[in-house]
């Protein structure tokens, strides 16, 4: 049968059907199941039906009655400022230190054992050192969402560099490129594409290690509240704001993705 | 253009490679000139040491020893002085083809900062618009002005890559087998292509390549390297032939051609390792 084939290509709309119905099984599936609970045990929270996840939605877009700010505004805003300010300066960390790693060898000996040492260091375990040396506010998640990305996103595109073919570095210094240009030009639109589905791949992290620094030692922030709701054994509300972040980072990955396409029709 | 009639000259250049503990000479004291204005083709079996002797010229790789100048000033880091047209199609894959041609002009002369103003992009494109429009006619690729190397066949790729090396007028064009990978029917294209090129330009080019037939046709002057065998000496044979004497299609059934083919064979090509005894 062809659809048992190695890589048999299958026709736009059919990846299209079954995407839908990929989503269709998962959200309907657990919504059913959910339903039948429900059905079964009507005072049970445990498996929050439909109804009851809008509920939360609603409660969480409810203004307070002290401040007048609606909750989830405010807790979307503090948590995207966060990631939006450690994963920015961790782009440009690993921009700037990969590229030129990955350009000149000495530089790349020089940084290697200290990349690698953060590699395997389990970031949220320095969590506790940056709270006391940085205090509970911003800065240290700030420093932790850096930290967990910019290892990774640097090292990859180390290696990317390595690979882009030394011709083509020969090729742009025939043609006048100073090292600079070579770098900043030739090395980094070669690795453009990789680097941004790299930011875009690890932004999930940027996004674990935010919640998890919430849900420790935070005042507000989506990770904060879905902390509160759990305490409070509320699974409708803990869902519903797990739903918020997943569709924050699915915007924000398919927007990566479609810059990616556009500045690189190259590619 | 300086008085000196020779371009490129290389005295006693030898090239080692040491792996692994082991040292292997690839070159051994290649003493050549290069006459300016010539299409100089240099021709070996596999393993000669032809891209070598190109990549130290280029001043990718260093010669381990010997000198070798251009203009009488020594051969240093790679600059705008050598174009350079290699065989994997090495363009940038980020720029458009006429991009692509303008890519020497403005690193000649726009600074970093320059380049990241997408205005000043524009503006210094349009500046180079009429030569790098000529460089497009001239190499047949105004067609494609607006495609993206990866759009291209094999073929319009390298004549992008021979576009942008002229862009810079180079004091010599390093050609590494350029058209080793491609169609017989492109590759006859492309070589008439660098013929003409090189002859309405002037432009000196160096011309590495393995196929006898390739480099007597496009050779004014050919250079046979052979393979080296350890204790003997290498043997780089210059033969010269009168300029144009087999640059038409028609000159390569000629008997002359036929009989040059053979010189170069017995020159370059014969197995010279000491027989193994049965």
């Amino acid at each position: 049968m062809s659809l048992l084939r190695i890589r048999q290509p299958i026709s736009k709309k059919a990846a299209t059907t079954l995407c839908l119905l990929s989503i269709f099984i998962t959200i309907g599936g657990y919504l059913l199941i959910a339903e039948i609970h429900h059905r079964a045990h009507p005072r049970d929270q445990m498996v929050p039906t439909l109804a009851m996840l809008i509920q939360a939605g609603r409660t969480a877009m409810t203004p307070d009655e002290f401040t007048g700010h609606v909750p989830l505004w405010a807790d979307t805003y503090s948590s995207v400022r966060l990631v939006f300010i450690g994963y920015s300066l961790a782009i440009v960390g690993s921009l700037i230190v990969g590229l030129h790693a990955g350009a000149w060898s000495w530089l790349n000996a020089l940084l290697d054992p200290t990349l690698k040492f953060f590699s395997y260091t389990p970031t949220m375990a320095l969590l506790a050192f940056f709270l006391m040396i940085l205090g509970s506010g911003d800065e240290s998640k700030i420093a932790i969402i850096f930290l967990a990305t910019v290892v990774p996103l640097t090292r990859s595109l180390i290696l990317s560099v390595q690979n882009v073919s030394e011709k083509q570095i020969w090729k742009a210094e025939t043609l006048g490129a100073s090292n600079l240009e070579v770098v900043w030009i030739t090395l980094r639109k070669t690795t453009e594409p990789q680097f941004l589905d790299d930011v875009r791949l690890l932004l999930g992290s940027a996004w674990v290690y935010l919640i998890a620094s919430e849900l420790i030692a935070s005042q507000n922030g989506l990770g904060y509240r879905i902390s509160i709701a759990s305490r409070n054994l509320n699974v409708a509300s803990t869902l519903f704001h797990v739903l918020v972040i997943s569709a924050l980072a699915f915007i924000t990955d398919r927007g990566i993705w479609a810059l990616n396409k556009l500045r690189n029709r190259w590619n | 253009m300086p008085d000196n009639p020779i371009v490129l000259q290389l005295k006693n250049v030898t090239k080692e490679y040491q792996r692994d503990g082991e040292s292997k000479l690839i070159l051994r004291d290649i003493n050549v000139d290069i006459p300016r204005g010539e299409l100089v083709t240099i021709v070996g079996p596999s393993g000669c040491g032809k891209s070598t002797l190109l990549n130290g010229i280029g001043g990718f790789v260093p010669f381990t020893s010997g000198t070798a100048e251009i203009d009488g000033a020594p051969i240093g880091p790679p600059n705008r002085d050598r174009g350079i047209v290699f065989q994997d199609m090495t363009v940038p894959e980020f720029l458009t083809v006429r991009q692509n041609v303008a890519l020497g002009l403005q690193f000649e002369r726009f600074s970093l900062l320059e380049h990241f103003i997408p205005f000043y992009r524009k503006l210094s494109l349009r500046k180079y618009d009429p030569q790098v429009q000529e460089l497009l006619e001239e190499v047949g690729l105004s067609e494609v002005s607006t495609s993206f190397p990866k759009e291209l066949s094999g073929g319009q790729k390298q004549r992008v890559a021979i576009a942008q090396a002229l862009a810079m007028n180079p004091k010599i064009l390093l050609m590494d087998e350029p058209f080793s990978a491609l169609d017989p029917q492109t590759r006859q294209n492309l070589q008439k292509l660098t013929l003409t090129v090189q002859r309405k330009s002037g432009i000196t080019v160096f011309f590495v390549t393995h196929d006898i037939e390739e480099a007597v046709f496009l050779g004014d002057r050919i250079l046979v390297l052979s393979q080296l065998i350890e204790d003997k000496p290498g043997s780089t044979i210059v033969l010269n032939q009168p300029l144009n004497a087999y640059h038409s299609p028609a000159a390569k059934l000629s008997p002359e051609f036929q009989a040059y083919k053979q010189q170069i064979w017995d020159a370059g090509f014969v197995d010279r390792r000491p027989k193994k005894s049965a």
